[in-house]
């Protein structure tokens, strides 16, 4: 969000959704740090139906994902080096006269800035730093920049790391070098990870804005919402979550009120986490089931699922959708909106909503990229903010013409290493995911017999020259250590890891991925570098404990997967 | 000829949405209560990563089914266009397992459809493991569970007049193609 908002002008998903079922054999798909028919299979199937169709598919991922199986040109970089591969691309586009110079001339500015710094990453060179063959780097810049229309997707694969930022403003780059903005079938869209993150971004549950991305250090929107909320409201800008846990244990936040989040699997480091959250003064949770966070709880407010409630989702492409109630909420479990308003009551302040509709018309007053959008609209009408009017038929594709800001923005970036690479103590790479049966904390998913059933525990992906060297065989119990921390788990040895990478996900309490992860973040969002950090893996001897070493077997399900 | 279900692995996202719906589909209670009851999840067609390739592998109902041929107690036949499995005859054996070409057929605890009695379950408290395989749900409203739930639609059921069709098809395309 933060390096396309530098770029365009605004951080969300340029483009829709529905655009790729439109892609055909003159178009490209570029998908970068994103596994997407494992994290968003309903997208990753439109992708290879386009495939199908006959559309050129470019992948970019460290590990052989499905996605990347399926790809025309896939690009294996190592973890880390996004930068170093977006810029050699962008050298050879300028390099071969494929550049849309119009584009680039009337609808953007820093050009000559970005292509001094691009100069020096020849295929050659970038090649050197991801492991990537510099003729594959130009076989799909080539696609890229020849195609029709070249649609870029990417996810965390790219932003959890410390140089996220810089990922984000190079995939930007490529896209306006290409002109591949402004227009269907194309466009920078980030894949968002929760089915209402962009929603909750788009109220404003962010540190430094209101509804609509309003700034809170502006002075006219403070008027405005301190008019509309008839209270007086802070200019300053808040605390991200990592600088959070900093300030709890300086005495700064005394009280943290967590809902639907579970930092203690999702937060990197989770025994630094831990150990802030009990030093709180008081640490309320508000979840539908009793999380290891809801655990070290002074107060559990118990949630509604989303089967319990009304309301309204707002998908990564900036659809605005209904959800419905199927189902009253079990016991004295009540939907978020209703427990805020109690306690919002509770303080002092006038809350008397009786529903969610009768919030979210309050929303439209004072968010004008909402301003448009209706539950009677929305019932049967398909609207992408933003919709500032009741006849304006919503915005499926941004800055047709011109960017949220004018011009679009290039950005001349520099590859940096991440914050923690390999060495003697800790010699294999460990990045993090998920898989397609669970979702996150595992808080539901374990919970269904379905999807837990097809993926019941958690597994070390390492490749097979490094087991070798570590007498590891696929199903051994190895143990995997961090200058963080460590876990126990089966080992799975596969090639869809490369040499001297390894993967876990963090969706097991018994074995937290995140137990082991770095808390290094990028320094303008804070997003931490989840997907890099080192690894020391060791095959498990129990005959310190006078047993016999033993491999584990998978149960009577027998998917090897 | 034998009726089959196969899946295409140009289409597969890896999902297991199939082994889902088939494990559902071979159970007589509800998931919830599956759950509960920590009922074994035991499908019939399994979902394979293998170096270059994703794709759920199941029975092809083979003609001269080697599990039929192979098993003592007779408890593998030919019936309706499929290769069933009598499992209230399986003794678990395994050598269905070992004969099969394909790695479709599974041995679990507990097949849900029939409680086997057997004297071993009084000291292991276990049912004796089984044999199971693709059915092609027989008797579901529907058939069969994956080629419905499969959201890439990458399953086809292929029954004698299909491939008639692909055939004739093909021979037609091909005799054009000498013109």
């Amino acid at each position: 969000m933060s390096g396309l908002g530098t770029a365009f002008g605004s951080g969300a998903m340029t483009n829709s959704i529905d655009e790729i079922d439109l892609m055909d054999e003159k178009d490209a798909i570029f998908a970068i740090g994103t596994n997407t028919t494992e994290c968003h299979p309903i997208i990753g199937l439109k992708l290879l139906q386009a495939k199908d169709r006959g559309t050129k598919l470019v992948v970019a991922d460290p590990r052989k994902t499905d996605l990347a199986m399926h790809a025309d040109v896939w690009l294996r970089q190592k973890p880390g080096t996004d930068v170093a591969l977006l810029n050699a691309m962008i050298n050879v586009i300028l390099n071969e006269n494929l550049a849309d110079n119009e584009f680039i001339n009337t609808r953007t500015e820093n050009f000559e800035q970005m292509k001094e710094t691009v100069l020096k990453y020849t295929p050659e060179y970038s090649e050197k730093i991801t492991k990537v063959p510099a003729e594959k780097i130009r076989e799909a810049a080539r696609i890229i920049a020849k195609s029709n229309n070249t649609a870029s997707y990417y996810t965390m694969g790219i932003t959890q790391h410390t140089t996220g930022v810089d990922n984000v403003l190079s995939v930007a780059n490529i896209a306006m070098v290409t002109g591949n903005l402004g227009k269907p079938k194309a466009g920078v869209n980030p894949l968002r990870g929760q089915n209402n993150v962009q929603g909750a971004c788009d109220m404003g549950a962010l540190p430094n804005v209101y509804p609509g991305y309003q700034a809170v250090t502006d002075p006219a929107i403070k008027e405005k919402f301190e008019k509309a909320w008839n209270k007086p409201l802070s200019d300053k800008v808040g605390l991200t979550i990592p600088s959070v846990l900093n300030e709890i244990m300086k005495d700064n936040v005394k009280v943290l009120y967590v809902f639907g989040e579970n930092p203690v699997r999702s937060d990197p480091d989770v025994t630094h986490v831990k150990h802030c959250l009990e030093h709180l003064d008081c640490l309320i949770v508000q979840d539908i089931f009793l999380t290891e966070t809801a655990e070290l709880a002074d107060v559990v407010l118990p949630g509604a699922s989303f089967a319990e409630k009304d309301g309204t989702f707002s998908g990564t492409d900036r659809r605005v959708q209904r959800i419905r109630k199927a189902v009253e909420p079990i016991g004295n479990s009540m939907p978020d909106w209703l427990i805020l308003s109690k306690l919002i009551s509770s303080m002092g302040y006038p809350s008397d909503y009786k529903s969610p509709e009768e919030i979210f018309n309050e929303i439209r007053t004072v968010t004008p990229s909402y301003a448009g959008i209706t539950y009677g609209r929305i019932e049967n009408e398909v609207i992408s903010w933003p919709c500032p009017t009741e006849d304006h038929k919503g915005t499926p594709v941004l800055h047709i013409g011109k960017f949220s800001r004018g011009l679009g923005k290039f950005s001349a970036i520099e590859h940096r290493d991440p914050a923690e690479m390999p060495d003697k103590e800790y010699p294999l790479m460990l990045t993090t995911g998920r898989v397609v049966a669970h979702y996150h904390t595992g808080t539901m998913t374990r919970r269904c017999w379905g999807l837990n059933g097809t993926h019941p525990e958690e597994s070390i992906e390492i490749n097979p020259v490094d087991a070798a060297n570590l007498n590891i065989e696929d199903g051994d119990e190895v143990s995997v250590t961090t200058r963080r921390g460590s876990l126990i788990t089966k080992a799975q040895v596969t090639t869809r890891v490369p040499e001297g990478l390894t993967f876990i996900t963090f969706h097991f309490t018994e074995n937290p991925g995140n137990i082991l992860t770095n808390s290094a973040a990028d320094p303008i969002t804070q997003t931490p570098e989840y997907k890099v950090c080192s690894v020391n893996v060791k095959k498990l001897d129990f005959s310190d404990f006078g047993c016999q070493k033993r491999k584990i077997f998978k149960k009577e399900t027998q998917n090897a997967v | 000829m034998n009726t089959f279900v196969i899946a295409n692995p140009k289409k597969c996202i890896g999902c297991k949405a199939c082994e889902i719906a088939c494990a559902v589909a071979h159970i007589d209670k509800s998931v919830v209560t599956a759950n509960k009851e920590e009922i074994p999840f035991s499908p019939r067609v399994n979902l394979i990563r293998a170096d270059i390739v994703t794709t759920p592998i199941q029975c092809r109902q083979c003609e001269d089914a080697p599990c039929a041929n192979v098993c003592p107690v007779s408890g593998i036949i030919h019936q309706d266009d499929k290769i069933i499995i009598k499992t209230e005859q399986c003794i678990g054996c395994k050598t269905c397992i070992l004969a099969c070409p394909i790695g479709a057929m599974n041995m679990v605890h507990d097949e849900a459809t029939l409680k086997k009695e057997s004297k071993l379950s009084d000291t292991t408290n276990l049912e004796p493991m089984v044999a199971i395989k693709c059915d092609l749900c027989v008797g579901r409203e529907g058939g069969p569970a994956c080629v419905e739930i499969c959201p890439a639609e990458a399953f086809i059921l292929v029954e004698q007049k299909d491939i008639n069709e692909i055939s004739k098809n093909k021979r037609k395309a091909n005799a054009l193609r000498t013109v």
